[in-house]
């Protein structure tokens, strides 16, 4: 073997090694692209003062599963948390969200006050909560809520000492492209809302 | 001719050595300060040197750590494994008249950025490194009890 051949032979062994490398690296990286549809969950908030402060936060469902399901820490246990010596004062909390749901569409509660305006109610399958707060500095702020009737089933399935928070962010994944909070104030406006868009734009 | 045979070996594991130790990527670490005499600071290394370094901590160190660490290995794995499921995203923006933090998934790995008036500091570490750390600390672990 001459020393051209070697040289060859060297250039070759070492091309193909490489080669190899970086075909598992891109075979690998493959893989790990999944395909279903991912369902995400948005925080949005801009301060429109002087220092125009903003977060935005978009977190995947199926994250919030495997972070929550994998917790194993003081109340957090497999995605379940314990409430079992929560101080409801002596309010039977299953009850009255079964009542609720139970119940037909309409408003529960309603309180007007001269600071506070307050709206419960249900409606096609939500539990909406609406308040408005004024303020004599910061003028008014208005908050809404909605949370699916499917999420708190789901957040009180396990029993009467345990909270499911993956059944009821699956549940909630399930519930379809939805805005689950909104406050708006003079300066500030706060958007909670969940759909299929990896950006919150 | 003895010699060539040695030398095409070395090579052969050189080249199989490298391309194991690059499979993962590298870890990147950026730190540059504005100052006059600020510090710059850019570091990358393999990526398997966080599996291959779990590998090899001391039993007696590892006793150490394993209080604080174990409970978060299991959700460290799945966090990575579920970011390389997704597409290139950011997951957390927050900008503010001085400060601009950014946490995204790009090129198979987690970025971190933050820019500030002072310093620019940049983070990108690959997730399968992360994920097979968590695996290597978790297996000892299990291993040892």
């Amino acid at each position: 073997m001459n020393t051209h051949t070697r040289r060859l032979s060297f250039g070759l062994v070492a091309s193909i090694m490489l080669l190899a490398g970086l075909t598992v690296t891109s075979v690998r990286a493959q893989n790990t692209q999944g395909s279903k549809e991912e369902r995400w969950l948005h925080v949005r908030v801009d301060c429109s003062d002087s220092k125009g402060d903003t977060v935005h936060v978009n977190v995947p469902v199926e994250l919030a599963v495997a972070v929550l399901g994998n917790v194993n820490h003081e109340n957090l246990h497999n995605g379940h948390i314990s409430v079992g010596h929560a101080d409801l004062n002596g309010t039977d909390l299953r009850a009255m969200l079964k009542a609720v749901r139970d119940a037909r569409d309409g408003e529960f509660v309603t309180v007007n006050s001269r600071d506070t305006d307050v709206r419960v109610a249900k409606q096609g399958g939500y539990l909406l909560v609406h308040a408005i707060n004024r303020h004599e500095n910061k003028g008014e702020q208005n908050v809404e809520v909605r949370v699916p009737l499917t999420v708190v089933d789901a957040l009180l399935a396990p029993g009467n000492d345990e909270l499911d928070l993956v059944g009821a962010i699956r549940a909630l994944a399930a519930s379809g492209d939805t805005e689950l909070v909104s406050v708006k104030d003079r300066n500030n406006t706060v958007h909670v809302w969940l759909d299929s868009k990896s950006s919150g734009a | 001719m003895i010699l060539a045979k040695i030398a095409l070996g070395l090579c052969a594991t050189v080249a199989v050595g490298t391309g194991y130790l690059v499979q993962d990527g590298f870890v990147h670490v950026g730190v540059d300060e504005y100052r006059a005499d600020g510090t710059h600071v850019h570091l990358i290394v393999p990526a398997m040197a966080g599996p291959i370094a779990a590998y090899f901590v001391p039993e007696r160190d590892l006793r150490g750590a394993e209080r604080d660490l174990r409970p978060y290995l299991p959700m460290i794995r799945e966090v990575a494994k579920e970011l390389g499921k997704l597409p290139d995203t950011e997951f957390v923006e927050v900008r503010s008249c001085t400060d601009h933090v950014q946490i995204r998934k790009a090129g198979g790995g987690l970025n971190i950025e933050v820019e500030s008036e002072q310093e620019h500091v940049r983070v990108w570490v690959p997730l399968r490194a992360v994920y097979d750390t968590a695996s290597v600390f978790e297996s000892r672990f299990s291993h040892s009890d």
